[in-house]
């Protein structure tokens, strides 16, 4: 264990409590924990729906992929970049329009008032998703970072799964949603300096990029084309020779679909200041999207020149090439930046599952009239039980990436489609949501347990994104017309000039 | 011995990427609303 690493790790950690402590003061209200107060302006908001995004995934899930595939690796990227982009185009403006015009701080909160439902269905069940799936989610973020404390200090997985966890449920418990976007801001600079500088003083080492194309070539030409999967066998990269595969193109880019039914990065477009802001956002968002997946491609790419022999766990090349390459100061920051990837991405799971849990459980059913405090306490009591829940999954071990995956197909599926007609269809009825929802969740749990459907190879999410679609459509074509006051609320929002800033009421 | 990126490869890898950071630059500057 170095300790000028430890050192730098633990003043990272300590300034990211501290800035939980010092929101603490200023969240008085639900809106405040949950949205902080829609007051986000264009780079918090931008930065903090990217550092949510992308989890430990991107430092250490993309390059290991490169890694072991070459270039065919970054069909994913592109998936990703295109379906970040297109979110912000086409979701975020609408849906921090309505939700701020019915008056909704959560998803589940947002498609009852969009509807009308006064039966607690769609609210009930979009929340059970919602903490269904979060929970897989947060647990696979709470193993990521254990791993990343016991390789990086060799300590136990057990104690780096705690230390871990005790640090994120701290300032998510403390600070709510002013915290983690402040936070996450932070995270998600610290992680793309990290990107950038890594692969660029390996690339400039091996002589710039034609150095780099011809290391690779010299191990495996098709590392290079991407339209070539290349795979690890028998300690070598080998081309299938099945070549370009259309399924798994297809799969590889659909994960950019996911993007539209992600409640922690839909929540970030709600709590922007106001949709003046979204233009610069939404360019901030793509910029650092786009370089963040170029440079975790190029670690992978560097990662193939530097180990001769393919690595056990391809997923530890970033902190392999770090440990390897800097020293233990540089490298005490280089590592805190994956975990503040894996944080800012749990933090705020964390956050939705415990909205659902206080606004969309406790308020409804258990106490219609709490009060705001009361709520802000409920939720921060369902931090800490979701969090323990997720360390006692996390115990029992499993696949990280397989979680990751399959959560965000679930949420893709169940609420991708819904979200984005309820936007933009007016003719879509209350049932055609429900439909959509279950359509999309059961699909993603079905697909994989049967064999047939499995063995096609194809991303759950695909299937369940285009079934979900069409049972909206199907049963709200079936089901009565809306309601007129929901069609001209619809017209209103849609309509709406959009200039009109929101004031946040400062004296609550 | 030289190597470097095909065409495709090229083409595939930045079209895009180079494609969201252009809209996304002609949106800030021409949507008005």
């Amino acid at each position: 264990m170095n300790t000028a690493t430890i050192i730098t790790f633990s003043v990272y950690l300590i300034g990211m409590l501290g800035i939980g402590l010092w929101t603490y003061r200023r969240t008085n209200t639900i809106s405040d924990y949950f949205l902080g107060g829609r007051s986000l302006n264009s780079w918090v908001a931008a930065m903090s729906a990217q550092a949510s995004d992308m989890s430990g995934w991107l430092l250490l899930g993309l390059p290991g992929a490169i890694y072991v595939s070459g270039l065919n690796g970054m069909w994913i990227a592109i998936g990703l970049a295109v379906g970040t982009y297109l979110n912000w185009q086409f979701v975020a403006k609408r849906l921090r329009k309505y939700t701020e015009a019915v008056n909704s701080i959560t998803i589940p909160d947002y498609f009852e008032s969009r509807f009308k439902d006064s039966t607690k269905t769609l609210r009930v069940i979009s929340a059970v998703t919602i903490i269904v799936f979060f929970l897989f989610y947060a647990s696979a973020g709470m193993v990521a970072g254990a791993v990343l404390f016991e390789q990086a200090f060799g300590i136990d997985f057990n104690l780096a799964l705690y230390i871990g966890a005790i640090v994120i449920v701290s300032y998510t418990f403390l600070g709510g949603f002013l915290a983690v976007s402040l936070t996450d801001f932070v995270q998600g600079i610290l992680m793309l300096c990290a990107l950038i500088f890594v692969p660029t003083l390996f690339i400039v080492s091996l002589g710039g990029l034609t150095g780099l194309w011809s290391s690779i070539g010299q191990v495996n030409v098709d590392l290079l084309d991407i339209m070539k999967p290349v795979g690890i066998e028998d300690s070598q990269w080998i081309t299938n020779v099945t070549s370009f595969s259309i399924i798994g193109t297809i799969s590889l880019l659909a994960w950019g679909l996911g993007y539209f039914g992600q409640p922690h990065i839909l929540t970030r477009f709600m709590s922007i200041r106001s949709v003046a802001e979204i233009p610069k956002a939404r360019l901030i968002a793509v910029v650092w999207v786009v370089l963040s997946l170029i440079s975790a491609g190029l670690i992978g790419l560097v990662a193939i020149t530097q180990f001769d022999v393919p690595l056990d766990n391809p997923e530890s090349v970033f902190i392999l090439l770090v440990q390897t390459l800097f020293n233990p100061w540089i490298a005490g920051i280089l590592l805190a930046a994956i975990l503040a990837a894996i944080m800012s991405t749990i933090d705020s799971q964390l956050l939705v599952s415990s909205s659902a849990v206080a606004e969309d459980f406790y308020k409804q059913i258990f106490r219609k009239n709490a009060s705001e405090k009361e709520l802000v306490w409920v939720s921060r009591s369902s931090v800490i039980f979701i969090s323990i829940l997720a360390v006692i999954l996390a115990k029992n071990g499993g696949n990280v990436l397989e979680l990751v995956s399959y959560a965000w197909a679930g949420f893709g599926a169940a609420f991708g489609p819904v979200i984005i007609l309820s936007l933009f269809w007016r003719r879509m009825t209350k049932n055609g949501a429900l439909a959509g929802i279950l359509t999309g969740a059961l699909t993603v749990i079905l697909w994989g347990n049967i064999k047939i459907l499995n063995s096609i190879g194809l991303y759950e999410l695909v299937p369940g994104f285009i079934l979900a679609w069409i049972a909206i459509v199907i049963v709200s074509l079936i089901d009565k017309d809306p309601s007129f006051e929901i069609k001209e609320e619809f017209n209103l929002v849609v309509n709406h000039s959009g200039e009109q800033r929101h004031e946040h009421n400062k004296s609550v | 011995m030289d190597y470097s990126l095909s065409f495709t490869t090229w083409i595939c890898i930045f079209i895009p990427f180079i494609g969201i950071i252009s809209l996304s630059v002609l949106t800030l500057i021409f949507e008005k609303e």
